[in-house]
């Protein structure tokens, strides 16, 4: 260049060089801006002046900038440590929540800033990395519309600061009057350490109640161990269980961690490879559970037989004290007793023993010596405090805790009761009348999520209610049962203003500091010093778990003392023709205050498979005798009192027992467009069961009447009894859907779920006659080419597709035997998919729209049949029936072998619905989001489109997961193979059993083609040629060869 | 009625005459365009007061069809297809008999149809017409029904060829096209007869304006002749692909009681079984309220219930095989279907179906039964009946198939109802308005086929004609 001397030039200007020129010649190429030096305010130059007016808009646009709801204390994603928010990249930050007691770590989807799925922390201990439906539900109570928006004062509208001050005045009006505070179970320090506070500066009473209690229990252990003790079974190492009604698999206890570690022993392949032996499960018990349905024997036994049943094993065991008691068992039973009791003692320090919460405490204290004297101790059982009830007095249960603070209320001597959440005026045993007592304290404050029956029931002019703060818009600390503490750490700012329960007594109490994080942040820091406090906090946060070393409690070593003075109390056999009724936590509604969540609402309910609802569930002995049949409408009394319902058959149930749901019959105004108006014919769900409860016998109330009242009600059943049954031909054995074997049987045939087509009702004997009758049995359009040429798409982004086409294939197995039918992969499904609540008018008319259900068919006779349960979904076939169809081409094989489903192209022929053999497809009959208030868009996934009304969709295998995988993959080349080996579709995540195995069937080493290739693999409805991607894993059962049979077991012609 | 009774009932060896009565060319112009030229009476106007009533239920209906969505229906998620497809596959089968009556009896020779093609054809629209509706309002997303159509687009994105609804597309489309200009060409020459005998400006252009210049020279008739026989030719092929191609909706799917090969055969005959049974429904009534008894006659009568019987024993054959496959076949899900069909929650509609079809049929075999007009009236009531029922128990083998949790029932709801109820006054209405303002009966060839249009024809001799 240097050598070209033939100049160039514009202007004379540049030519000469004019000092104009040179001046404005640097200007226009400067390297950076610079607006300090020659461009002050006085002389703003063009560029300066478009510079200050824009900072200016951006600084006066930030303050309106709410869209980003990000809390203003300082929060730590779990794993992607980002310093902004990047758009459509989800950030996981760990945190926890608690409903009745439990406690589970979470990692909380969050997208640009708002919560939208809930998933499990793997390091938190109550639940690895799993959830159940009311932890994952939870999300949508946070979007709940109808949650409480602004504190009330003494009848008006006021905002947090308001409420702040008027608590802070009635608190210093407080010094020596009666304060009573009332809370459900709490395990949080924080609430603990305010509640001394309150005892010693205000001298109030604490009353702790739930309606799902676990008194018995308390009750059992103070009398075996002195103190409030809780057990944490361990199921790792046992090799025999028995549940004495014990629910640990649904509703009791820490049952995601439960199911998941009694998952681990019944892993056929796994255990088999160690040459252990697989589990085995007793369940004893007068409800059908989910435990009894996962159980290999299951002894149906009236309330009463299930103590005598614990007293004689006990007896058995050698237990000290066990010997009479409760209902007289029959000889089958009796002889089942013995067997159960040989088998585990045989399993000696492997066997452990459970009681249910609705069970005496006799029972529960059988159980703990039991397992004293099988050597569970310390092993499969250890006891930790009970650590859900602030300021426990021994012998103060729930049930005498609501009692008491009623006899105080209505004595008049509550100057102020403080309610922490709850609803107690719908929860509380008819004979507390809390709706009365509530009249007579003179102020009230009441904390709560929304306006309610106890909100309802509270005089305006003395109560100060306050919006309470969700899990995820506060600040806490939780310990779970063992003692795992873990920081519950905002998601989002308050949607409203709203307040969590500590930041409400630290207003009362006149603290300085009202605000949860300070609160929350300061008492760790001063409980383990300032030094090193910031690195350790940011590490708390970031994992959701603390070390064990700040553990509140470990194992208790109080040595077991025995069963005490405690008696039976659960009666003796109902001589009058009367019934036992028993009261049971919903799956779904739990105690009634999930009653606003659609997607627990809408989820059947797994053994009835009743949505929206409860219903009065007889045997099917016990609806002939009474002359009462499915939907007819009953009254049930007992205590004196009656409720109407509606009764439902329930095979396997105990004779003469009915059993009643809890949580339900709660007014219930719903927001979706589609349950009001001319499709919605009630605004109640259910059936208020709480009138014919009392509190001396929260879950047992003998001599119950019930009786038909006339008329029937439409129960919206996803899955009726009637239809597996009764009707003619039916014949479920030759349909094979569920395969299952005895470990005896599959030990012989280790390859019995593989028979292949399905000829003249029998299976046929091996695949290759299978071969020789379909030589051909192929699809007539050919097989899907997995290699797409350039020939097939002219565009090029398609033959980068064609590359990748080989990369991966998609396939999923089931396995049956871990499966517990809880229900979870349901909820995580809607809740990664979006997927519209249709309400119980649109069920009733069969419109449920879950993509992956949970099928539920009885096996043998109809008094004590077996239950299976088995979760469908799309099962990706490979010769897909829907997929040739479709008019316009809008469900098509993907290169990686799914059914893709493509909304915009979707015509909504429901063609595709009706040729899939499944029925797995769902259709938008209507447009189901239409009127949703903004408030609940929030939760929705922006992965995932919303559907539109003349859409059908169904399971993808979570493709938008998949699809992120492989971007992630594509930038991260090293650990590419590792990536793809995580993705896992909301389904499988959600597991606690972990039942459910994704993965890349083009890699060898992959989890699921090694299940794939075990013997207990098989695909639905092979003999359609469907090929199905997805594959279930038989069920195995483990039944012990000296059990008596069931007494209809043989000689039942139906079955299913 | 009385008389023709008795002509027929001297049971001669020859067979009756086509035409009865004492008609000459005049005459049968008079008779036939005078229902088109008299003015509107009583029992006209209330006719059509009462279908569009329903023709305009069925508007209010498809109206609020678009506006909330297939969920007014009472579909759910195993029955995807309702009362819409029902209505669909009735009235494509309806619309057999018009094609058949014309097109195959021509080819045929058989001369007895002149009195009755007119009329059947026209039926035969109107029958698509109505079935028509359905697949277009019955998809989910009714403004993009047209992607099942194979326009050109920027995307280039095709139809599924591989999809029966698409073949259904083009075959019931072609088969209304060819039924339309088959029935079109058929009405020109007597469109002709109504432009020179209109009285008023607007009846003389209309009619001049549909009659294409007619002016019945030689050369017109030959090319008419002609054009006729190749449109014959045309559409016969066509009446037995298009219940074919309907039929495979089902039978190409995998459900029990859907997949079955029996099928195609099976649907053509019962939608010729329905199809004579709707002629008959319509005729008796017609040939009585507009005179038209010397032109339909009971010979045609007798003849169309022959085909009824035959068709119906056919269809009833079909049942008895169906069953018969599901046993033998020893799938499980086929012998569930089957029995689940006759004896499960649905026995009500089976029941019906066959009484009405199998049954109520096999009363034709007596010839005393099949000419009484009453009898003839009520049973083919009956058929429509049994044949809309068959659609029915065929698609709702949807309600159980392969996997029992997902079995459900289907409950219509008002809406299915007033389609239904709706479809029939949009064909009502458009039949009505048909015998108002066109010829019922083919003016010309009820001439062809007078005695007096034979060269032969010894009247010429006595000069008793014109």
């Amino acid at each position: 260049m240097n050598n070209n001397t033939r100049k160039y030039w514009r202007s004379r200007d540049e030519l000469q060089q004019s000092p104009v020129y040179v001046a404005e010649a640097a200007k226009e190429f400067q390297d950076e801006l610079d607006v300090s030096a020659e461009e002050s305010t006085n002389d703003p130059s063009r560029r300066g002046f478009m510079g200050w007016v824009s900072a200016g808009l951006a600084a006066s646009g930030l303050t309106g900038c709410e869209i980003i709801r990000r809390p203003e204390e300082k929060i730590l994603p779990y794993s992607v440590a980002s310093e902004e928010i990047l758009p459509s990249i989800p950030q996981y930050y760990a945190t926890t929540t608690q409903a009745g007691g439990e406690v589970v770590g979470l990692l909380v989807e969050s997208h640009e800033g708002r919560p939208t799925k809930v998933e499990g922390n793997p390091q938190h201990r109550s639940n690895y990395g799993a959830l159940n439906n009311f932890q994952q539900s939870t999300i949508i109570d946070l979007y709940d519309p109808q949650r409480l928006k602004a504190p009330k004062l003494m009848g008006k509208a006021g905002n947090r600061a308001g409420a702040e001050s008027a608590l802070k005045t009635l608190g210093a009006s407080l010094g020596g009057k009666k304060v009573a505070v009332l809370s459900g179970y709490s395990p949080s320090i924080q609430l603990h350490t305010i509640a001394q506070r309150m005892s010693t500066k205000l001298g109030a009473s604490w009353y702790t109640y739930e309606s799902v209690s676990d008194d018995h229990q308390m009750a059992a252990m103070e009398t075996v161990f002195g103190e409030a003790l809780r057990p944490r079974y361990s199921f790792k190492e046992a090799h025999a269980v028995l549940s004495l009604d014990n629910d640990f698999l649904g509703t009791e206890g820490p049952s995601v961690a439960y199911a998941s570690e009694w998952a681990e022993n019944r892993r056929v392949d796994k255990v088999t490879a160690k040459d252990a032996k697989l589990s085995r499960l007793y369940a004893v018990e007068a409800r059908y559970s989910l435990t009894g349905s996962n159980a290999d024997h299951r002894v149906r036994a009236s309330h009463g037989q299930i103590e005598a049943f614990a007293h004689a094993v006990a007896a058995e065991l050698g237990v000290a004290g066990a010997s009479q008691g409760g209902v007289a068992l029959s000889a089958r039973q009796a002889k089942a007793a013995k067997v159960v009791a040989a088998d585990l003692k045989a399993n000696q320090g492997k066997a452990l023993v459970l009681a249910g919460r609705s069970q005496p405490a006799v029972v529960h204290a059988l159980a703990a010596m039991m397992n004293e004297s099988l050597g569970a101790r310390g092993q499969l059982v250890n006891y930790y405090t009970d650590y859900r009830r602030p300021m426990h007095k021994a012998g103060m249960g729930d049930m005498k805790s609501i009692q008491e603070l009623g006899k105080a209320l209505n004595s008049g001597s509550v100057d102020a009761l403080i309610i922490l959440g709850g609803n107690p005026v719908y929860s509380a045993p008819a004979d507390i009348n809390f709706a009365a007592a509530l009249k007579k304290a003179k102020q009230v404050v009441y904390v709560a999520d929304q306006a309610n029956e106890t909100s309802a029931a509270l005089d305006d002019k003395t109560a100060i209610i306050i919006p309470q703060s969700h899990s995820f818009e506060a600040w806490g600390d939780l310990v779970g049962i063992d003692g795992q503490v873990s920081i519950q750490q905002p998601l989002i700012a308050p949607l409203f203003d709203s307040m969590s329960e500590v930041e409400v007594l630290a207003s009362l109490l006149g603290d300085s500091e009202t605000n949860g994080y300070k609160i929350v942040r300061n008492a760790w820091k001063s409980a383990i010093g300032a030094v090193g406090f910031h690195k350790q906090w940011r590490r708390w946060l970031h994992a959701g778990v603390l070390a064990d070393a700040n553990a509140p409690f470990i194992a208790s070593s109080a040595p077991a003392q025995g069963l005490g003075s405690l008696k039976s109390n659960a009666g003796k056999t109902p001589t009058d023709g009367s019934l036992d009724v028993i009261f049971v936590a919903g799956h779904n509604s739990y105690d009634g205050r999930f009653a606003n969540n659609a997607w627990l609402q809408e989820l059947p309910d797994p053994m009835t498979k009743i949505t929206w609802d409860n219903a009065a569930l007889l045997s099917p002995a016990t609806a002939t005798k009474l002359g009462v049949a499915d939907e007819d409408m009953v009254k049930v009394s007992a205590n004196g009192q009656e409720i109407s319902s509606v009764a439902w058959v329930m095979p396997g149930q105990a004779d003469d027992t009915v059993v009643l749901t809890l949580g339900y019959g709660r007014k219930f105004s719903n927001y979706l467009e589609y349950h009001q108006g001319s499709y919605h014919d009630s605004d109640v769900t259910g059936f208020d069961v709480t009138p014919v409860r009392s509190s001396t016998n929260a879950f047992f109330a003998a001599g119950g009447k019930v009786s038909k009242s006339g008329g029937t009600y439409d129960v919206a059943a996803v899955q009726r009894y009637a239809n597996s049954h009764q009707e003619p031909g039916f014949g479920f054995e030759a349909r094979a859907l569920v395969r299952e074997a005895s470990v005896e049987e599959y030990k012989e045939n280790p390859g019995f779920a593989t028979p292949g087509i399905i000829h003249h009702g029998q299976p046929m004997p091996d695949q290759s006659k299978h071969a020789l009758l379909h030589p051909e049995e192929r699809s007539i359009f050919g097989d899907f080419d997995y290699t797409l040429t350039k020939d097939d798409n002219r565009n090029p982004l398609m033959e980068n597709q064609a590359l990748l086409a080989a990369k991966h294939q998609w396939g999923m197995v089931i396995d049956l035997n871990t499966c517990t039918g809880c229900n979870a992969c349901m909820v995580a499904c809607v809740s990664e998919n979006n997927i519209s609540m249709v309400g119980k008018d649109q069920v009733r008319r069969g419109r449920e729209m879950h993509w992956i259900r949970m099928d539920r068919y009885f096996v043998g006779g109809d008094a004590e049949p077996e239950i299976v349960h088995q979760p469908i979904a799309c099962q990706q076939c490979e010769t897909a029936p829907c997929e040739n169809v479709c008019p316009v081409a809008a469900t098509v094989h993907s290169p990686e072998g799914l059914n893709d489903m493509v909304y915009n192209r979707c015509i909504g022929t429901r063609y595709c619905a009706n040729n899939c053999p499944l029925k797995v497809r769902r259709f938008n009959f209507y447009n189901y989001a239409k009127g949703q208030p903004e408030l609940v868009h929030m939760q929705r996934n922006p992965n995932v489109t919303v559907r539109f009304r003349g859409v059908m969709e169904k399971c993808t295998y979570c493709v938008q997961r998949i699809n992120k995988g492989k971007r992630r993959a594509a930038l991260n080349a090293g650990v590419a193979e590792q990536i793809i080996d995580r993705i896992t579709p909301a389904c499988a995540q959600g597991c606690p059993t972990q039942a459910i195995t994704f993965g890349d069937l083009k890699n060898e080493k992959s989890e699921v083609v090694r299940l794939k290739k075990t013997a207990r693999d098989y695909t639905l409805l092979s003999e359609l040629n469907l090929q199905s991607r997805t594959s279930f894993l038989a069920k195995i059962r483990n039944p012990n060869p000296d059990f008596p049979q069931a007494a209809d077991a043989e000689g039942s012609t139906q079955a299913g | 009625m009385s008389d023709t009774n008795d002509i027929y009932q001297k049971d001669s060896i020859f067979p009756p005459p086509l035409v009865s009565g004492k008609h000459d060319f005049h005459s049968i112009t008079e008779t036939i365009c005078g229902v088109v030229e008299k003015p509107f009476n009583i029992n006209w106007l209330l006719a059509i007061g009462f279908s569009s009533t329903f023709l305009l239920m069925l508007g209010a209906s498809i109206g609020y069809l678009f506006w909330e969505g297939t969920g007014i229906w009472g579909l759910n998620n195993p029955v995807g297809w309702g009362w819409a497809i029902v209505n669909f596959v009735f009235w494509v089968g309806i619309g057999h008999a018009g094609t058949l009556i014309s097109a195959v009896l021509f080819l045929f020779r058989q001369k007895w149809r002149t009195a009755i093609n007119r009329f059947a054809e026209a039926m035969t629209i109107f029958a698509v017409i109505c079935a028509l509706v359905f697949p277009g309002i019955h998809v989910g997303r009714v403004w993009a029904a047209y992607w099942m159509l194979p326009i050109p687009n920027q995307m280039a994105m095709w139809p599924n060829f591989r999809s029966p609804l698409l073949w259904d597309v083009f075959a019931v489309s072609t088969y209304f096209t060819v039924s339309l200009l088959f029935w079109y060409v058929g009405l020109v020459p007597d469109l002709a007869t109504l432009r020179d005998r209109a009285k008023n400006k607007i009846a003389f252009w209309a009619y001049g304006i549909l009659s294409l210049g007619w002016r019945g020279a030689n050369r017109h008739w030959q090319n008419y002749e002609r054009a006729y026989m190749l449109l014959a030719g045309l559409a016969t092929p066509l009446v037995l692909s298009v219940h074919t191609i309907v039929s495979f909706d089902f039978a190409v799917s995998v459900i029990p009681g859907w997949h079955t090969t029996i099928f195609p055969p099976y649907f053509v005959a019962g939608a010729i079984f329905s199809g004579f049974a709707m002629v008959l429904t319509l005729a008796i009534p017609c040939r009585k309220l507009f005179g038209l008894e010397d032109f339909i006659t009971l010979r045609h009568i007798e003849n169309m219930n022959k085909v009824i019987l035959v068709t119906g024993t056919l269809v009833g054959y079909a049942y008895a095989m169906e069953f018969f496959i599901a046993w033998y076949s020893g799938a499980p899900y086929e012998g569930f279907a089957f029995i689940n069909r006759a004896f499960g929650p649905y026995w009500w509609a089976y029941l019906t179906m066959v009484s009405c079809n199998v049954i109520s049929p096999q009363f034709f075999w007596s010839k005393r039964l099949r000419t009484n007009l009453t009898v003839t009236f009520i049973l083919s009531i009956f058929v429509n009946i049994g044949m809309w029922f068959e659609r029915f128990v065929i698609t709702m083998s949807l309600h159980r198939d392969f996997l029992p949790s997902s079995w459900d029932y289907y409950t219509p709801t008002i809406f299915d109802v007033s389609l239904l109820l709706g479809s029939f006054g949009l064909f009502f209405t458009l039949f009505i308005l048909f015998l108002k303002f066109l010829p019922a009966v083919a003016i010309s060839e009820v001439k062809g086929v007078m005695p007096q249009a034979d060269p032969h024809w010894e009247g010429y001799a006595q000069k008793e004609a014109h």
